[in-house]
């Protein structure tokens, strides 16, 4: 038995050994990629990189990414190549079309703050005061309830909201506004019902008014999923 | 270039009421509006196929007196299809005379439906669509 | 690019009458771009970020000091749009429009309003 225990360390140590002598010091790093548009571009993105660098591509995620943009995971051994010198080679690919790629930098949001000209008109011509009236969840079972409501919140809200939630949809971007981070709705309990129930009925600001085109069925499934949505840390 | 711009008016009257919940009012017949209905009901002027959806023109109206007491507050433009669903609102002053905003938005490949609320500061939202078709798409 | 911008151009009606209503054009040369591109239409939302976004976020349209319209934007507005509206003539005092972008840039064009006929 002692015998055998020893044979077990010695192979432990030997496998550990091994495995950090083929990884050693490899590293995975997430580029956010600027210029991805169509399908063609992301095919000559990878192969154009894998001839240039001895790299591994891990993945490239379009859309379901924390921050909105196409995030590019590549694998590399930054005692051979720096992540700089990968940053610089993807700014020297071209796509099919002609155009550059680019690691895109900066602030999740690059919209300036609004001036105070705007703040002023807003103040005089902005949207309407919230009209709250007593609701009451229909839901009996919500747990198909929810399932309903997440395919809802997938087609219609995460492109702003984003996948999980956070905000930074695919088009968050391209608003006065930054999309509401939804998990303060997490575990809610039925005094949010009639805030979560109108805002998304009549919208505000940049928010649509969905109760154009989504029934009151459809509307109660998305508030029951949203109160399900938690902060990614949480998860 | 200012001025030149012609749209013809294809549509007067919107193509749906389908509009779900009371908060948006919309007629209950489209062939004999009311009197509360005519004057409140936004009218979209958009061709039914628009070639190029990076520059859609599109032209909404309503027929509602625009007095101190009694005027329309704004007009709303949407295509709940699009990646951008609200493409601009509109809040309006009886110093306008007449509620009306002609612009070009973008709108994305296929069919979708465009939709106008106007909100009048007595009678509450009004909501009218038009279906489009889209040869390319914009966004 | 946005420094490149040229300020807005503001067209009246040519006869204007007291307590009329006329017609105000303005057309802005701004490079209004959502930024994205249709590369997957496997997968809800169809739709990747491909570029940096840039937009009017809103026009402010001023009669005399008197703020009368404001028109929220978003990248979902054509670029160069050329925007329509109308006012009623309640007096002789200049039109000004102001627009801001999403980088909170702002531009500024006005016209003054004179009674005709």
């Amino acid at each position: 038995m002692k015998k055998f225990s020893q044979i077990f360390v010695i192979s432990y140590c030997f496998s550990f050994f091994l495995f950090q002598t083929i990884f050693a010091g490899t590293v995975v790093d997430k580029f956010k990629i600027e210029g991805i548009i169509s399908i063609a571009s992301t095919k000559a993105l990878q192969s154009e990189l894998l001839k240039k660098l001895d790299i591994k591509i891990l993945d490239l995620n379009l859309k379901k990414t924390d921050s909105g943009w196409p995030v590019l995971r590549i694998e590399y051994d930054p005692d051979i190549i720096s992540k700089n010198k990968i940053e610089t080679v993807i700014g020297e690919i071209e796509d099919p079309a002609g155009h550059k790629y680019k690691v895109h930098k900066g602030p999740l949001i690059a919209n300036a703050n609004l001036i105070d000209e705007e703040n002023q008109a807003m103040t005089i011509l902005g949207d309407m005061t919230m009209d709250l009236k007593q609701v009451n969840n229909p839901t009996v079972d919500f747990d198909s309830s929810i399932k309903r409501g997440k395919d809802v919140f997938i087609k219609n809200c995460a492109k702003c909201h984003g996948l999980n939630g956070n905000g930074y949809g695919v088009v968050a971007h391209g608003f006065a506004t930054w999309p509401r981070q939804l998990w303060a709705w997490y575990k809610a309990d039925s005094a949010a019902d009639s805030y979560l129930y109108w805002i998304i009925e009549n919208g505000k600001s940049d928010m649509p008014p969905w109760g154009l085109v989504l029934s009151e069925d459809v509307r109660w499934d998305l508030i029951n999923y949203i109160k399900t949505i938690k902060k990614p840390e949480e998860n | 270039m200012v001025g030149g711009l012609t749209i013809p008016l294809l549509s007067v009257i919107p193509s749906s009421n389908d509009a779900h919940g009371a908060v948006f009012q919309t007629p209950k017949d489209l062939e004999n509006l009311t009197e509360l209905e005519r004057i409140h009901l936004p009218k979209i002027s958009l061709p039914p196929v628009v070639e190029d959806g990076a520059s859609a023109s599109i032209v909404c109206s309503v027929d509602h007196p625009m007095d101190e007491d009694h005027y329309i507050k704004s007009i709303q433009i949407m295509n709940f299809a699009d990646p951008i669903v609200i493409k601009g609102k509109f809040f309006l002053t009886p110093v306008n005379g007449e509620a009306y905003l002609s612009t070009q938005i973008r709108l994305s490949g296929g069919e979708g439906t465009v939709w106008v609320i106007a909100e009048c500061n007595k009678h509450g939202k009004w909501a009218a669509s038009k279906k489009v078709t889209v040869a390319a798409g914009g966004c | 690019m946005a420094e490149k911008i040229k300020p807005p151009r503001i067209r009246v009606s040519r006869r204007i009458k007291k307590n009329k209503v006329f017609k105000v054009k303005v057309k802005f040369d701004h490079p209004s771009f959502t930024g994205l591109a249709m590369a997957d239409d496997t997968t809800e939302p169809v739709f990747n970020r491909a570029k940096p976004v840039t937009f009017i976020r809103n026009m402010l349209v001023y009669y005399g000091d008197e703020l009368v319209s404001r028109l929220s934007l978003s990248s979902g507005i054509a670029d160069d749009p050329l925007f329509t509206f109308k006012l009623k003539a309640t007096k002789e005092a200049p039109v000004k429009i102001v627009f801001i972008d999403n980088f909170g840039k702002r531009w500024e064009a006005s016209k003054e309003i004179k009674f005709k006929g």
